[in-house]
């Protein structure tokens, strides 16, 4: 009696590769596994880097999980499928080859996902094959036979609900076998492509020191894929290899042989005549699904856009008016701690560290994390709905009149939280121009750091209660609108100048709406609420520390005033520096100090004021600093923070390129200093002269 | 006077802190991100994987 080979385990614990087509519920599972919080949204694009955690097998044994980048083929179109495809061929110089890989499969659509699949059998390690939304399957009419399929591929093959917690046990159990049985399933090489599979694999074996199996992987993969993408840490084929395989393509080309397309074709076949033996339909449902019913009206031409920004302004109408209790209490606890420690402790430089720097500094900030937490709650509800993926189809018709796809539309949104996430987003994009553009024009939109200035601003452009707070959201509305207009813009340009090229179609999965995980949606905003605190209580204390001690020293003259204090200080001598170049914008020496502190994070202009306002404040008690920010004033006894002022300063901020990390990113992902450096001067150069052009103008009416 | 122990001790909590951001801003450039809250894996879980 005959049996499967198998591979003994490795004598470490295993490394397992998770590998499945985009909205597979990958990200669910892998989170599932391991426990760590993911962000889950069923859109492309959330998976744009390797993700690295540990499960522990049935036994207690860790279990090493890379979640590796979705794709529907190793053929691979964008830096991103070129990662998948690399630590699977072992070509990674940073990440070893793994040990085991679990692939999932969406039951729904078994037939495309098993293509990936099918080519990853090739690569002869351990597979274990999961079914994933097989309740989705069921309501919808089909059946797959999973015994069936696991006795014709001959590894295990795992049902699983991976949203549910269904099949988790059984995958645990699988993965915890010593001996996992390799596959046994086998398809026909066309016999004119079969001589040059066997030369390349030999040549991979002899000269790139592959294993056979994978050798043998990767000669198909080279013959369909011609490897036209390569990213940074990939190890480069042997030169023989590589010569013998453009000698192949030479014959093939003058023969007129479709190599690539013979091969892709002879796959299709045996995954075709598979399914054929695994997949029942049972009666089909007739008629609109609901998920059919509600894109009719959200990707609707017109409904679709009124339904977008409804949703938007419903958003930021429950910024302004759920948050509004709790940061008042943010607030007055801040201010009282403030009050508490003036009357406790002696006059001194440290008391003032404590009271106008760390307390003046970060108290500013942290009363904004209600509205962050609400801004990531809808987020985190849009997501898990589904009703992103619909965001990006609608957006799609306004990308391509620029020049761009709907692709680009998914890291630009991703850049509403923050630009880091979105610019890294950018490797699902395939072509470079594409892709560049967007790294370009991603900060534009206005991410989540500039909230707490937008928000502080408009408080001193309102600041009677009595003003509709319609009018603070469509202010807000109006700042988010123009970054967004902004993008489009500077996208349109540098396509037809800088970086021309042609738009490619978007083909994409818009994947069925379901209710919202309220666990998952909570985790998210729990997770950003944490980071956000975690910013504050580090990189924002520190420079209000260091900010402090900018606005304290040199000491002046006995008898000085705050005011001429702050004026001679080093934070004054760089604001009056700075002062030429922003008065006319109507900015002066002390919103100088909060624009170039803003380089470190641009919420950290709210905390510049915090210390500056806060220091030069004569009361005992520490004043709310939107009132501190209302009194001041020029030398010459004008109002500083006018609402021309606050409005100006809100644009600039819309535009303006001020974030380090930020920069530093691009140039990562770039891999050279003359994009970033480029980013800075287009976007704070249009700051400048959009600013100036609002101001004097407005200065010119009267305002 | 009693403000003298406050200034030594004001200008060491900014010193630290001068330290702490340096130390921060090199830790990023050799590994530039946003801190974890996109998800990508840290060098201690790449360091993990070599050994």
């Amino acid at each position: 009696m005959s049996t499967a080979p198998t591979s003994p385990g490795p004598a470490r614990a295993p490394v397992y590769a998770l590998v499945g087509n985009p909205n597979c519920g990958k990200s669910t599972l892998f989170n599932a596994l391991t426990g760590l919080k993911q962000k889950i949204g069923n859109y492309p694009g959330v998976t744009v880097e390797k993700k690295i955690g540990t499960a522990y097998s049935q036994h207690g044994h860790a279990l090493t999980i890379i979640d590796l980048p979705g794709a529907y083929s190793l053929a691979a179109r964008s830096p991103d499928e070129a990662v998948l495809r690399d630590v699977l061929l072992g070509r990674r110089t940073d990440t070893p080859m793994p040990d085991r890989i679990v692939c999932i499969a969406d039951a729904t659509n078994l037939e495309r996902n098993l293509y990936l699949i099918h080519q990853i059998l090739d690569l002869g390690r351990p597979v274990i094959l999961v079914l994933n939304m097989m309740d989705v399957a069921a309501q919808t009419g089909l059946v797959v036979r999973a015994a069936r399929l696991e006795k014709e591929l001959g590894i295990p093959v795992i049902p699983c609900e991976a949203i549910n917690g269904k099949g988790l046990v059984e995958l645990k159990l699988a993965m915890s076998r010593h001996d996992l049985p390799l596959s046994r399933h086998s398809w026909e090489i066309p016999a004119p492509i079969a001589p040059a599979v066997s030369e390349l694999a030999a040549s991979l074996v002899d000269n790139d020191q592959r294993g056979p199996l994978i050798a043998r992987a990767e000669a198909l993969l080279l013959l369909t894929d011609q490897d036209t993408v390569r990213v940074a840490g990939s190890r480069p084929l042997s030169a023989r290899t590589t010569e013998i395989l453009r000698s192949w393509e030479k014959r093939w080309q003058g023969q007129g042989t479709d190599w690539a397309g013979a091969l892709v074709n002879s796959r299709y076949d045996a995954i075709t005549e598979l399914c054929t033996h695994v997949i029942e339909r049972s009666a089909v449902k007739t008629g609109a699904s609901v998920s059919d019913r509600i894109d009719a009206v959200v990707t609707h031409p017109l409904w679709g856009w009124l339904v977008l920004g409804g949703v938007m302004a419903a958003l930021f109408l429950s910024i302004f008016t759920l948050a509004q209790v709790p940061m008042d209490w943010i607030g007055d606890h801040t201010a009282a701690l403030a009050t508490w420690v003036k009357h406790t402790m002696p006059a001194g430089d440290l008391r003032d560290l404590v009271t106008d720097g760390a307390i003046g500094g970060v108290g500013s900030v942290i009363t904004f994390l209600p509205q962050i937490l609400i801004l990531f709650f809808f987020i985190g509800l849009l997501e898990s709905t589904g009703y992103m993926a619909r965001a990006a189809f609608i957006m799609d018709r306004l990308m391509s009149r620029v020049g761009l796809n709907g692709k680009s539309f998914i890291p630009m949104l991703s850049s509403y939280a923050c630009a880091i996430p979105g610019i890294m987003a950018t490797r699902t994009i395939e072509d470079t121009k594409d892709r560049l553009v967007t790294i370009l024009v991603a900060p534009l939109m206005s991410c989540s750091a500039r909230l707490p200035v937008y928000l502080l601003l408009i408080a001193a452009l309102f600041p009677s209660a009595a003003v509709p707070v319609g009018a603070k959201v469509a202010i807000m509305l109006t700042m988010y609108a123009l970054g967004t207009a902004g993008a489009l813009f500077f996208a349109w340009l540098f396509k037809r100048t800088l970086l021309k090229g042609e738009p490619p179609l978007m083909i994409m999965e818009l994947p069925p709406y379901r209710l919202p995980k309220m666990r998952d949606v909570a985790l998210h905003m729990l997770e950003r609420a944490w980071l956000f605190m975690k910013r504050a209580g580090t990189i924002i204390l520190g420079i209000s520390i260091i900010l402090w001690f900018l606005t304290a020293y040199p000491k002046a003259p006995a008898g000085s005033t705050d005011s001429q204090q702050i004026a001679q200080s080093f934070a004054g001598m760089a604001g009056h520096a700075l002062e030429p170049v922003i008065k006319p914008l109507g900015f002066d020496w002390q919103i100088g100090i909060g624009l170039i502190s803003s380089f470190a994070a641009r919420e950290v202009f709210v905390s510049s004021m915090g210390v500056i306002f806060n220091a030069e404040s004569s009361e005992e008690n520490t004043a709310p600093l939107r009132d501190a920010l209302l009194a001041a004033k020029w030398p010459d006894g004008r109002a500083l923070f006018t609402p021309l002022v606050c409005i100006t300063l809100m644009v600039f901020y819309v535009f303006a390129m001020q974030c380090m990390s930020t920069i530093a990113v691009v140039k990562r992902e770039t891999n050279s200093w003359r994009w970033p450096l480029f980013q800075t001067v287009y976007m704070t150069g249009t700051a400048w002269l959009v600013c100036l052009i609002i101001y004097q103008t407005g200065r010119a009416l009267g305002f | 006077m009693i403000s003298n122990w406050q200034t030594p001790l004001a200008i060491f909590v900014v010193l630290l802190a001068v330290a702490l951001i340096v130390r921060g801003a090199v830790k990023k450039r050799k590994t530039p991100g946003c801190g974890s809250g996109c998800g990508c894996p840290t060098d201690k879980f790449k360091a993990g994987l070599k050994k």
